[in-house]
C-alpha cells in the first residue's frame, strides 16, 4: 500500500494556552513494500506523524492516502486503516498485560475475529519470527528479561500480519546484540513478506544500513529526503538539524581525505567498503 | 496530552495568579460556603456577577472553564429533571396526566445548577490559577498548626503534591497505552457497558505496572537525595502575603454584606 501524505497539519490542544503545532504542511510519499527511515532532533514530530498514519489520532487538516483509503479531518476510515497498519512503540513492552505470553501475542488477531486455529498459527508464526522459543509460550510475560518482553511485544504486532509495520525507536534501551539482531529481523521481514516498514531512529547508523529511502524532519515538516547516500552528502544540512553521519560515512570521508579517487559515500555496510577496497587493490596489483 | 485535564494548572501571570495561595484557598473556602446562602435571583446574581469578575481577571480562555463543567453536566441534569418532576409547592405551571410542575420546582431546579456551576468554576478557579507547588505549599502552611495534635502535615502535603504532580504523566500514559491496544484493534467504544469496562483491562493492567514502577522510582530517587520527613526542612520559595490578599478579606467582607442584604 502507497502512502502519500498531502500538506498535512496537527496541532495538539488548539485553543488553549497549551496549543503546539507538531506538524506543519508536510509532504511526503511512500512507496510500496519500501522501508524507509524517519530521522529528527526530539521534538520534531516524528512520533506525531506515524500516529496518524497508523489511523490512532485525526490530522487537523490535510489528507493522509493509504492504498485506496483517505484520512482526513473527519474521515471515519481511521478503523479500517488500523487494520492494515502495525504499530511498535517505544518501549512497547510497557503494553503487556496477559497471564502468559502465548496469549497476550494473541489479543491483535483475537480482536481481528480470527478462528482459534488461526489465532494459534499467527502466534506460532510470530514466536517464531522474533526469535522466541516455543518453551517461553506458558510463561507469564513479566518474569522474561527485558529483551525477551520488547520480543513478545513486537510479536503481538507482527501477528496482525500488518502490510505496513511502524516501528518507533524500537531500539531504545537494547544491548548492542539485541538491537542489530531486531533490526535483522525486521529487515528480513520486510524483503520475505514485502512489507512496507517504516522506522523511526535517532540511530544514523541503522538508518544508513536498512533504509532504502530517509526522510529528516524538523519543527515539524520535511526538510530533506532521498537515499541514504543522497542525504548522507548534505552534511552541512544535516548539523542544522543536529543530525550525525553514520560512523561508516566518517570513516570513508577521512579515508577520503588521503586517497584519490575517492571512495563513494553511499557505502553504508563494512561488508561493501571491504569489497570495494578489495577491488581497489587488485586493480592496483594488476597494473 | 490531547485535550486539558481537569484542574490543571495554567500558568499566567494576571492578579488572580499572583495571589498568595494560602489566601487563594481560604478565599474559596469561605466563598464555598457562601454560595450555600444564596437563596433568590438577587443573590445569586451577586455571586454570579462576582465570579464573572474573576474569570475575566484571571485571563484564562472562556473555553477552559467550559471544558470543566463538562463533566458535572450529567449531574446537573440529573438535578434539574429530579426538582421539576419532584419538587412540589407554588402555582402549578403545567400539568399533563401523571406529570406536574411546580413553581418552587422550577425554582429549585435553576438555583441548584446555579450552585453546582459557580462551585465547579471556583474550584476551576483556583486549581487553574495556582501551580501544584503553590497549593501544596499554601496547604501545608495553613495546616501547620494542627501538628501539634498529631497531624502529619507535611507528609500529606507531601503525599498531595505528589498526586497532583503525576496526574498528567499518568493521563499521558493511559493515552499511549490505549493508542497501542487500539493498534492492536482493541475498541474502546462499542458495546455495551459491562464489555466496554471489559475492554478496559488491557489498559488498566499496564498502567497499574507502571504506576507501581514509577513509585518506586520516586521512593529510591528521594532516598538516594537523603530525603526524610519535614522535620527542620527549610523551603527555597517562602510564602508571602502582600497587600492584594488583604484586598481578599475586603471583597469578602463586601460580598457576605451584599448577600446578607439580597437574600430572604
Ligand atoms: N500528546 C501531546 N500533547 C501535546 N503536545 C504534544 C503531544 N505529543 C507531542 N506533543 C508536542 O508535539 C511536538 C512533536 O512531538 P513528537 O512526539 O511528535 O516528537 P518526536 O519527533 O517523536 O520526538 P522524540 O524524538 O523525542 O520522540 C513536541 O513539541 C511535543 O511537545
Ligand atoms: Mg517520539
Amino acid at each position: 500500500m502507497e502512502i502519500v501524505i498531502k500538506n498535512l497539519n496537527h496541532i495538539y490542544m488548539p485553543g488553549t494556552p497549551f496549543e503546539r503545532q507538531a506538524l506543519q504542511d508536510l509532504n511526503m510519499q511512500i512507496s510500496s513494500g519500501s522501508f524507509v527511515a524517519i530521522l529528527g532532533q526530539t521534538g520534531s514530530g516524528k512520533s506525531t506523524l506515524i500516529q496518524l498514519i497508523a489511523g490512532l489520532m485525526s490530522p487537523t487538516s490535510g489528507n493522509i492516502q493509504i492504498g485506496s483509503y483517505h484520512l482526513t479531518p473527519n474521515s471515519k476510515e481511521r478503523l479500517a486503516v488500523r487494520k492494515h497498519v502495525g504499530v511498535v512503540f517505544q518501549y512497547p513492552e510497557h503494553q503487556l498485560f496477559e497471564e502468559t505470553v502465548v496469549k497476550d501475542i494473541a489479543f491483535g488477531p483475537r480482536n481481528q475475529g480470527l478462528s482459534e486455529k488461526e489465532v494459534t498459527e499467527r502466534v506460532q508464526m510470530a514466536m517464531e519470527m522474533v526469535g522466541l522459543s516455543p518453551e517461553l509460550g506458558d510463561r507469564s510475560p513479566f518474569q522474561l528479561s527485558g529483551g525477551q518482553m520488547r520480543r513478545v511485544a513486537i510479536a503481538g504486532v507482527l501477528a496482525l500480519s500488518p502490510e505496513i509495520l511502524i516501528l518507533d525507536e524500537p531500539t531504545a534501551g537494547l544491548d548492542p546484540h539485541g538491537k542489530s539482531e531486531l533490526l535483522n529481523t525486521i529487515s528480513k521481514l520486510h524483503k520475505e513478506r514485502q512489507m512496507t516498514v517504516i522506522l523511526v531512529t535517532h540511530d544514523m547508523n541503522d538508518a544508513a544500513r536498512f533504509a532504502d529511502y530517509l526522510f529528516v524532519l524538523a519543527r515539524g515538516t520535511c526538510e530533506l529526503e532521498g537515499t541514504p547516500g543522497d542525504v548522507f552528502k548534505e552534511q552541512d544540512h544535516l548539523v542544522q538539524f543536529a543530525l550525525d553521519l553514520p560512523d561508516i560515512t566518517r570513516l570513508i570521508n577521512q579515508l577520503n581525505r588521503q586517497i584519490h579517487p575517492p571512495i563513494p559515500t553511499n557505502i553504508f555496510s563494512m561488508n561493501e567498503l571491504e569489497n570495494h577496497l578489495i577491488e581497489r587493490l587488485k586493480k592496483v596489483v594488476s597494473l | 496530552m490531547n485535550q486539558l485535564v481537569i484542574g490543571q494548572y495554567v500558568p499566567g501571570r494576571s492578579l488572580i495568579h499572583q495571589l498568595d495561595p494560602r489566601a487563594k484557598l481560604a478565599f474559596v473556602f469561605a466563598y464555598m460556603i457562601l454560595v450555600f446562602f444564596a437563596n433568590n435571583i438577587a443573590s445569586y446574581g451577586l455571586l454570579l456577577f462576582f465570579s464573572a469578575c474573576t474569570i475575566y481577571l484571571s485571563q484564562i480562555p472562556l473555553r477552559i472553564f467550559s471544558a470543566s463543567l463538562k463533566p458535572i453536566l450529567f449531574l446537573i441534569l440529573v438535578m434539574i429533571l429530579f426538582h421539576l418532576f419532584l419538587t412540589k409547592g407554588g402555582q402549578v405551571l403545567f400539568h399533563f396526566s401523571f406529570l406536574t410542575i411546580y413553581e418552587e420546582g422550577v425554582r429549585q431546579a435553576v438555583f441548584i445548577s446555579l450552585r453546582l456551576i459557580l462551585l465547579v468554576l471556583t474550584a476551576s478557579l483556583l486549581t487553574f490559577t495556582t501551580s501544584p507547588m503553590d497549593l501544596t505549599d499554601g496547604l501545608e502552611n495553613m495546616l501547620h498548626p494542627f501538628t501539634r495534635f498529631g497531624l502529619p502535615a507535611h507528609e500529606f502535603a507531601l503525599m498531595m503534591s505528589i498526586a497532583l504532580r503525576f496526574i498528567p504523566t499518568i493521563w499521558d500514559e493511559t493515552e499511549k497505552i490505549k493508542k497501542a491496544q487500539m493498534a492492536r484493534g482493541a475498541d474502546f467504544e462499542s458495546g455495551h457497558i459491562f464489555r466496554r469496562v471489559k475492554s478496559y483491562i488491557p489498559v488498566l493492567i499496564p498502567l497499574f505496572i507502571s504506576a507501581f514502577r514509577r513509585a518506586e522510582d520516586l521512593a529510591l530517587a528521594m532516598e538516594a537525595r537523603c530525603y526524610r520527613g519535614g522535620i527542620n526542612r527549610t523551603k527555597l520559595r517562602e510564602l508571602h502575603f502582600s497587600t492584594k490578599d488583604l484586598g481578599l478579606v475586603i471583597i469578602f467582607a463586601f460580598l457576605v454584606l451584599g448577600i446578607c442584604l439580597l437574600r430572604e
